[in-house]
């Protein structure tokens, strides 16, 4: 699987390269605004070029550096987690800090293993709440209040 | 004239904001120690958009209470579980864990302190002596030898930290891409947004930081699994180490220190490196050294000093320099330049209350951990019981918040998540996250220096190596290159020969 990050951060560096030159590189005695980035981009794609060799070299039966091997349950939980994390920043705008929070609390306390939901509604609503009062009543932070307004 | 500077410095630190922000960062960092799963890196990041509201010297000395804090702490575990709280206490375990077996937690504990603390004084001494005159030299700097000084500092630490050479360079190449990201301060075009409103101002230090510590550090321990190791269930009486215990550490403790501030201020050194070398000392130098590893004192003596050695000696390129040596002293620059203070030579002359200020501060957390470590153990004990599946929920709550709050921006928090992802998927890896933090935070002042010396020079690169000190920076940096691609080449030749 290593290989794959490797070719992500190889399409990164040629994006970065390719909008680099229409910025305009300059001239030597005046660099334009893509001329460090241009020739970062290039030396990027070129280290990152020899990790992405290694791997497709070594994929016939070698050993790959693919990380440590997970579990059922801890991709399940991993999963639960960013899926939980990217929903939260969908929602957020449009329920608000006390709804979107309350509900992603009820997911991670549920993905970290408490089975009751008593347990689990009780101290999401407590942990949101105090929240609320320190950082939106103490310190003044303006959370998004969402359709309900709050 | 450097002691009246201290004096200032002190008055300073004795003001009461300065002093609650240095108590509370002592005792977070002694909290993020003592549990394993939550390091100093993420603590800082959730920690640092709370000290938007105080002073410079305050925040400071409330973030750097944290690492050093942290070093206390990490202690704790090591001694009483055997599980490192942090990693620069990984040694700490070797005979601190069988001194506890043994029945002798609480000198362990002990002399894991003081030592702690002398060489945490001893290594401010070290900052106040080295830093001034330091600073006086690096005045001359002009732009081609600050970039130079950049690229040298840049490729020390990739060459230093981690096993892998090229996934170090990929990680500070990928760092700079990212600082590139937003407004060319130069000309004011916007470079790399994708039409993204958000990025014009360029990607925020605080949800990059946050994203790769705190959301990557909790998917990181989520998949691996809690671990769980039996606490010393003997009771612990007598803290304070015994004649014959001093007399066995003061050497350790001594020697500890000394190594610790000088790999500190190293680039990529810091203190996971100091504890082991000083262990090592230890081991070699002993008349007796298979009482390593079952319970002898020097053996949780010396990496205690080293790894709070190590942290004082790493603050002199930072504030002397502006040159961070690894992750956390990174961070603590980005905090100090969104607080609007730029380390570097001009620090001492044109803030010196922040300088002095700080240092001050670091002596007042080295005596407030000591009093808070010791008679605390008990509470940090009942702390070590809380589950992480109870904790993770906190900590990505705040690092919402944390982000959230910087701009009160929803793509703050996206961003977040994304590069705590990236975070994750680069330490299953075993990608350094060191060089790209380091990168992308001195990215900007890299691009500056060197467009700035190409419009001195006219265009000519001649001046990178025209000025002595410029080249000196460069040559060095050469020799750190070629010394590990000879390495690497030497490998592929013996391959290469043995297919023959």
């Amino acid at each position: 699987m290593e290989w794959t990050l490797n070719l992500a951060l190889l399409l990164i560096g040629v994006v970065f390269a390719i909008e680099a030159l229409g910025l305009g590189l300059g001239t030597i005695h005046r660099p334009g605004p893509g001329f460090l980035p241009f020739y970062v981009a290039i030396a990027f794609g070129l280290v990152t070029c020899f990790p992405l060799l290694r791997n497709i070299l070594a994929v016939k039966g070698k050993k790959g550096g693919d990380g440590e091997k997970l579990s059922v349950g801890s991709i399940l939980n991993l999963t639960t987690v960013v899926v939980a994390l990217f929903g939260y920043v969908l929602i957020l705008a449009r329920a608000g800090y006390l709804i979107s929070t309350f509900l992603l609390l009820i997911f991670l306390f549920r993905a970290g293993g408490f089975r009751k939901w008593s347990l689990i509604l009780t101290i999401a609503f407590v942990t949101v709440s105090a929240s609320y009062l320190v950082f939106s009543t103490w310190l003044n932070i303006r959370f998004p209040k969402g359709f309900l307004g709050i | 004239m450097v002691f009246v500077e201290l004096l200032h410095g002190f008055e300073v630190a004795f003001q009461l904001p300065n002093v609650l922000a240095c108590f509370i960062g002592v005792l977070v960092g002694t909290l993020v120690g003592v549990l394993p799963g939550v390091g100093p890196s993420a603590a800082i990041a959730i920690l640092l958009p709370a000290t938007f509201t105080i002073s410079p010297v305050a925040a400071i000395t409330m973030l750097a209470g944290i690492y050093y804090g942290a070093m206390y702490g990490g202690s704790t575990t090591s001694i009483l579980v055997n599980i490192p709280g942090e990693s620069s206490s990984v040694m700490t375990c070797q005979d601190g864990y069988q001194m506890a077996l043994q029945g002798r937690a609480g000198p362990a504990l002990g002399i894991s302190a003081f030592g702690s603390y002398i060489a945490g004084t001893l290594s401010i001494f070290g900052l106040i002596l080295i830093a001034a005159p330091l600073a006086k030299a690096a005045l001359a700097f002009g732009p081609p030898e600050y970039f130079s000084l950049l690229c040298l500092g840049l490729i020390i630490l990739i060459h230093l930290t981690g096993s892998s050479v090229v996934k170090g360079s990929m990680m500070g190449l990928f760092g700079l891409l990212l600082s590139f990201i937003g407004l060319d301060t130069i000309t004011g075009v916007p470079r790399f947004t994708f039409g993204i409103m958000d990025l014009m101002d360029r990607i925020g230090m605080v949800p990059l930081l946050m994203g790769l510590y705190g959301v990557g550090e909790v998917l990181t321990n989520i998949a691996t699994g809690e671990k769980k190791g039996s606490i010393i269930k003997t009771p612990f009486k007598g803290l304070l180490p015994s004649l014959k215990d001093w007399k066995d550490s003061i050497g350790a403790i001594l020697r500890g220190s000394a190594l610790g501030f000088f790999l500190g201020i190293l680039p990529g050194g810091g203190a996971t490196i100091a504890s082991f070398a000083a262990y090592g000392l230890e081991k070699k130098i002993s008349k007796d050294p298979g009482r390593f590893g079952t319970g002898a004192i020097e053996g949780v003596a010396s990496p205690e000093s080293a790894n709070n050695a190590a942290v004082g000696g790493s603050f002199i390129p930072l504030m002397v320099l502006g040159i961070p040596t690894n992750g956390i002293i990174a961070m603590l620059m980005g905090a100090l330049i969104i607080h609007g203070v730029r380390p570097g030579p001009d620090l001492l002359e044109q803030q010196p209350t922040v300088f002095w200020g700080f240092v001050a501060s670091m002596y007042i957390g080295n005596v407030l951990l000591v009093i808070l470590n010791l008679p605390l153990i008990p509470v940090w004990v009942q702390i070590l019981k809380v589950p992480y599946r109870v904790l993770f929920p906190l900590i990505l709550l705040f690092t919402i918040i944390g982000s959230y709050s910087v701009n009160n921006s929803i793509f703050d928090v996206a961003l977040m998540v994304i590069f705590g992802v990236l975070g994750y998927i680069l330490r299953k890896f075993h990608f350094e996250l060191t060089p790209l933090v380091m990168a992308f935070i001195l990215g900007p002042m890299m691009e500056e220096a060197f467009r700035q010396s190409l419009i001195i020079s006219r265009g000519s690169f001649y001046i990178f190596i025209s000025r002595p000190l410029s080249l000196a920076f460069l040559s060095v940096g050469a020799v750190v290159v070629l010394s590990s691609l000879i390495p690497m080449f030497k490998k592929h030749r013996i391959s290469g020969s043995s297919e023959v």
